[in-house]
């Protein structure tokens, strides 16, 4: 049972499961949009606009009578991707810059921290709206804008990791054994800080998927006719009366990919903390 | 006599803190102006209050730390001189095994890459036989070598921190207090281990500890420290005190045997700041023989008595 890695173990617990299905099942339907969805997502029928839900379509049209189903999948396509994405994008750049900043210390360090602090201090909007300024409307801007906007905390993370993991006796215990600062900080400091990040880059995707909705709201994400769950709620709010669909399955996928993802964070995190189980093994 | 494998001339550390924006500079002496040998095959022993510097002196002769004046010869190499990369090779001939068990082993780490790692990080090859054999050595079984640090007791560890730090077959192993945070049951079973892997191996210990009972049931010779300074080195266990401190810290430990109970004198007065050594015996504040030479010099450590004592009235 041990043998199995932690994201798996994770799925054994009762919430964890749930949560880990319904991200399976987001993640499919993202992967394969193309070969599942019941039509093309940029498929207009004018006749059948604003039609509520029925055999022909699940879950209703939109204002030009596409599918709305098949722009879900799609837009779980536009909004997984940009996320994980950037996501990815601020832990690397994060990991290396506070990896650096607790082993230099000093005024690198320093230098680095106020940088960093500097990118938190700037609403995420703003610095969407200045690359789409200077890149042009699209994803790619988004992309960016989310990783600046999570930067300083996964550097924060893994500076903070880094340093308490620094006073360890296993570290003075390697370099009494004649280790060098490589093998300290590979084999020993990155993979003990490894777990809190991978843990805050899952809670942090569930968080930057809202960030792209939102972004994509003020129709600074994909652009149409390529659907993202946002720029669907953004079309949607001029007829929450007349057609509430339109707004409201984005919204509930939002919302449920989001809680999934945090509850399966939860579950992840107690399955790797080392320390707790320290406790329940003492 | 012949070389000793250890031998340190005036070997003084201060840390400075502060210094910054928002607060004066102050420099705190952990070790002053220590000067010893450490004979081949011999165990010595430096016993004293925490805070003392027994273990900055530990990690100063091993070089774990850098040192503010004087010099360690290890085997006729000056250490503090020595570049890092012959330094890094110099180290798997020393060792060290640490006072917290818990600590000392990386959790991500299964015991066999614990054991591999000297082996991994001195560039030689791991022949196949070692994990389990380096486990058995320690009186380990070999299943164990798949287990990760967290699956073990503190007894275990403290006996993969000793197998790790013999790996390479040190000359010198320097034991941080190894026994003091276990259970006592297990601290007897962890000495009787060192004692028998010191006749197997030739090794030659550093024994630092607080536990003047335990110095002299384990060690040849017995250095006592205060507040960074040495005060006397007892020649055998059998010598009778001479410095003040040191016939202190022998009355202070309890007696097993009831009958021979007899009252604890606890010692009165305060221990002096590191930060601001007074400029005479360090002791003075404490000690019932204190002069007012002892307040105004620093007494040496003589050689003229039965054994090197630093103080002006000696019992």
């Amino acid at each position: 049972m041990s043998a199995w890695p932690a994201p798996l173990r994770a799925l054994r617990w009762p919430v964890g499961g749930i949560a880990g299905a319904w991200l399976i099942v987001i993640v499919a339907a993202a992967l394969f949009a193309p070969l599942i969805s019941p039509y093309a997502y940029d498929a207009q029928a004018l006749k059948e606009a604003y039609g509520s839900a029925s055999a022909a379509h699940w879950l209703g049209t939109d204002e030009f009578g596409r599918d709305l189903l098949t722009r879900l999948m799609y837009g779980a396509r536009t909004s997984l991707s940009v996320s994980a994405i950037a996501i990815s994008l601020s832990v690397a750049c994060g990991m290396v810059l506070g990896a650096a900043a607790a082993w230099f210390g000093g005024p690198f360090d320093r230098t680095v921290m106020v940088v960093v602090d500097l990118t938190w201090s700037f609403p995420e909007i703003l610095i969407a709206l200045i690359l789409v300024a200077i890149i042009g409307p699209g994803t790619t801007g988004t992309m960016i804008a989310i990783a600046v906007a999570y930067l300083a905390q996964f550097t924060r993370l893994t500076r903070a990791q880094i340093m308490t993991l620094k006073g360890e006796t296993f570290i003075e215990a390697a370099r009494s054994l004649g280790a060098g600062n490589t093998h300290i900080l590979l084999r020993h400091l990155l993979p003990n800080a490894f777990a809190p990040v991978l843990v805050a880059a899952m809670l942090a995707t569930g968080d930057a998927i809202i960030l792209e909705a939102t972004l994509g709201f003020f129709g600074l994400g994909a652009q149409p006719p390529v659907p993202s769950w946002g720029g669907m709620m953004s079309a949607g709010s001029a007829l929450v009366f007349k057609a509430p669909w339109i707004i409201v399955f984005p919204g509930l996928a939002v919302a449920a990919t989001v809680l999934a993802i945090n509850l399966y964070g939860d579950a992840l995190i107690a399955e790797l903390d080392i320390r707790s189980k320290l406790r329940g093994a003492g | 006599m012949s070389e000793p494998l250890i031998r340190t001339e005036g070997l003084t550390k201060r840390f400075r803190s502060g210094g910054g924006l928002f607060s004066r500079e102050r420099v705190m002496t952990a070790v002053r102006d220590v000067t010893l040998e450490i004979a081949r095959g011999e165990v010595l022993g430096v016993v004293g209050e925490s805070g003392c510097g027994k273990s900055t002196l530990a990690r100063l002769i091993l070089r774990l730390i850098e040192t503010t004046e004087g010099s360690v010869v290890f085997d006729g190499t000056e250490l503090t001189a020595l570049p890092p990369t012959a330094l890094r090779a110099m180290r798997k001939r020393m060792a060290m095994v640490f006072q917290d068990p818990y600590s000392s082993l990386d959790p991500r780490f299964t015991l066999a890459e614990v054991l591999a790692e000297p082996f991994r990080v001195q560039g030689h090859d791991l022949p196949n036989d070692a994990v389990p054999a380096m486990l058995a050595a320690v009186g380990l079984p070999e299943a164990l070598a798949t287990s990760y640090p967290h699956q073990l007791s503190g007894g275990q560890r403290q006996r993969v921190g000793i197998a790790r730090a013999l790996a390479l077959h040190p000359d010198l192993v320097v034991l941080d207090e190894p026994t003091a945070s276990l259970d006592v049951s297990i601290q007897a079973q962890i000495i009787a281990l060192l004692a028998d892997l010191r006749d197997k191996m030739g090794l030659t210990y550093l024994f630092i500890s607080h536990d003047l009972g335990l110095v002299r049931y384990f060690c040849d010779r017995i250095v006592v420290m205060y507040l960074g300074s040495v005060v006397e080195v007892l020649p055998n266990t059998q010598a009778a005190p001479r410095h003040p401190y040191t016939d202190a810290l022998m009355r202070s430990g309890f007696a097993p045997d009831p009958a021979r109970r007899r009252e604890i004198v606890p010692l009165g007065g305060e221990i002096p700041s590191p930060f601001a050594l007074p400029a005479g015996c360090a002791f003075a504040t404490r000690c019932a023989f204190a002069s007012d030479r002892c307040r105004r010099e620093r007494p040496p450590l003589s050689q003229g008595l039965s054994h090197p004592v630093a103080c002006f009235h000696p019992l």
